[in-house]
């Protein structure tokens, strides 16, 4: 039995530090744009240049979509790199 | 007329799909899982298929028409979903091998009250998804056939019910692929034409969305958070968490045969909805410039003609046509039916598969008979979701959905993210804490903005925080923790599976 709980704990913990890793970065960009809107909104409302009408919260949350994306793609990555590392052992 | 043309051959089209596959459809691995048969590229599009659903192009474009910037919000908010669901939740169901919501937490759990608590949690959550799609596709038919808004919704219930009843999830994932596939072209076409039409200048359509907008300038930046904070933080917590926990997405990860396949898919699928939510800005935002004061799309008092959720709609009639009207109507419907289709099925497996073979009869059922109570399931569900999605005609698609999403985040997320990590979650703990955060967050929500004061008509809301999840989801979460401690009961470990299938 104690080898059973060992065995299922090292599993979860091993790979558990990417999701983790990722879902925290993604959440920090992510609510770091909401408390900007929250509590400086004047900042996102800057132009990007001056006189155009694109604003930083464009910018901001664009960033915000692509960077979920990217690390999507950074996830799959390393996962797949882990897991045929993983067979050839 | 020509609309009404492309829009039936579309439809026949996917109706075409179904009939294949449902002469294709062998047992319940067919019916639920099609067969794992599906490539990873396959998969990705039938995943960005359902997150591209009536709310993202429908609705998301009517809040950006309305709101401006604090409607680009939820776009921003929804493109987290996907990609927080495969970092903490995805891998682990493959490798556990388990099917749906119920299946995963009974591995540890108590199967009946676990079986139970999962069914109820996932026909809430899949029912308000549910009805806002029905509400979207309703107002579709309604304005491109003139056909009563009844009557609509129960066109389209019947067709899902149709689908669903006689593809299962082949079916739903055949028709997800195409229909995505047409949705990104589609979209595709309408932002081309939508950009062209202001000469690719970005800057040049922002700025005619704000000589159009009854709010001017405001609308390009975030208005709303300000305002209320906690509501905007709620909102940012249900969009990003809200995926997760809803139960017709999990089922998509048992379609395809193995694990590399299945981050793949995840990877096309974040890849396909990313775009298409970044360009849901060019869709509203051009759709102020171009459509206001225009008396087909905009009544003079500012009313969208055929509801807040038409916009798209116009725009593709307006820029392109009634061939582009026709052919986007379609798309979208399709979209809508395919997207109805999958939650129908991920309730009616509820019903079948949790309730009837595993609580009632004790995992001694035939697969047969199982098959035949999930169809009957599913007609009931279509049921519902047709009365429900006639009373609540009007609400905005997108927002709509953030409600299922709030209600998922606060029941099924927790429970499911404990059992699979927290070795001291109690079946007790999961019931408490699950069932605390479902009732919190249905509760408030009918107190809240959206039901309280839009569909029953009171003047000010009980609660104002729109939604609630930043109430309930913290209250899931405790109540598992808690309860959990408290009870001395045992609480086994978790163990990986060694097979890759879905067990039967």
């Amino acid at each position: 039995m104690p080898e059973i709980r060992a065995n299922s704990e090292n599993w979860t913990q091993g790979r558990f530090t990417l999701g983790a890793a990722c879902t925290l970065a993604l959440a920090s960009a992510y609510l770091l744009f909401i408390l900007c809107a929250a509590l400086a909104p004047d900042l996102l409302a800057q132009p990007l240049r001056p006189g155009g009408a694109t604003t930083w919260a464009f910018a901001a949350g664009l960033t915000v979509i692509g960077l979920s994306f990217i690390l999507t793609c950074l996830y799959a990555v390393l996962c797949n790199r882990r897991d045929r590392a993983a067979t050839e052992a | 007329m020509t609309a009404i043309l492309c829009f039936v051959v579309i439809v026949a089209l996917s109706l075409g799909i179904t009939t294949w596959a449902a002469l294709n459809t062998r047992g319940a691995g067919d019916f639920y899982a099609a067969g794992g048969k599906i490539t990873g590229f396959q998969n990705g599009l039938a995943l960005a298929g359902d997150a591209l659903s009536a709310g993202a192009f429908l609705g998301l474009s009517g809040l950006i028409f309305a709101k401006g910037f604090d409607g680009y919000i939820y776009a921003i908010g929804y493109s987290t979903g996907i990609p927080v669901l495969i970092f903490l939740l995805a891998e682990r169901l493959r490798q556990l091998g388990k099917f749906t919501f119920s299946d995963v937490v009974s591995l540890r759990l108590q199967e009946r009250p676990m079986r139970i608590f999962g069914a109820v949690a996932s026909l809430t959550v899949i029912s308000f998804y549910l009805i806002a799609q029905l509400v979207g596709a309703g107002a579709l038919i309604e304005l491109l056939f003139g056909l009563s808004f009844r009557t609509a919704v129960l066109i389209v219930g019947a067709l899902m019910i149709c689908y669903v009843m006689f593809g299962g999830m082949m079916a739903t994932t055949w028709v997800q692929i195409v229909k995505a596939g047409l949705m990104l072209a589609g979209g595709a076409v309408i932002a081309f034409l939508t950009l062209r039409h202001f000469n690719f200048d970005l800057s040049a359509l922002l700025e005619g969305a704000v000589a159009r907008h009854g709010k001017g300038a405001q609308i390009l930046a975030p208005q709303a958070a300000a305002r209320s904070p906690l509501s905007a933080l709620s909102l940012a917590l249900a969009l990003m968490f809200g995926t997760a926990g809803l139960p017709h997405i999990l089922m998509r990860f048992f379609t395809v045969p193995d694990a590399r396949a299945a981050r793949n898919s995840v990877v096309w699928a974040a890849g396909c909805a990313n775009l298409f939510y970044a360009a849901t800005a060019i869709f509203g935002f051009g759709a102020i410039a171009i459509l206001t004061g225009d008396p087909s799309a905009v009544s003079a008092d500012g009313k969208v003609v055929g509801g807040v959720n038409m916009v798209a709609i116009h725009l593709s009639r307006v820029l392109g046509g009634d061939v582009l009207l026709g052919l986007v109507s379609a798309v979208a419907f399709a979209t809508i039916l395919a997207v109805v289709a999958g939650l129908t099925l991920a309730g009616a497996s509820s019903v079948s598969h949790d309730l009837y073979a595993r609580v009632l009869r004790r995992g001694a059922s035939d697969e047969l008979q199982e098959i035949r109570i999930s169809r009957l399931a599913t007609l009931v569900l279509g049921l519902l979701a047709i009365l429900l999605g006639i009373a609540f005609k009007g609400q905005n698609v997108a927002y709509m959905i953030s409600l299922a999403y709030a209600i998922s985040c606060s029941s099924t997320f927790p429970v499911l993210l404990l059992s699979i990590y927290w070795p001291r979650l109690t079946t007790r703990g999961a019931i408490a804490g699950g069932g605390a955060g479902l009732i919190s967050a249905v509760v408030l929500t009918i107190l809240g903005p959206s039901v309280w004061v839009n569909a029953l008509g009171f003047p000010a809301p009980v609660i104002s925080l729109d939604p609630p999840t930043l109430i309930s989801m913290p209250l899931g979460f405790f109540g598992c923790w808690l309860v959990s401690l408290l009870d001395r009961s045992a609480s086994p470990a978790l163990q990986p599976s060694a097979e890759r299938q879905p067990a039967l």
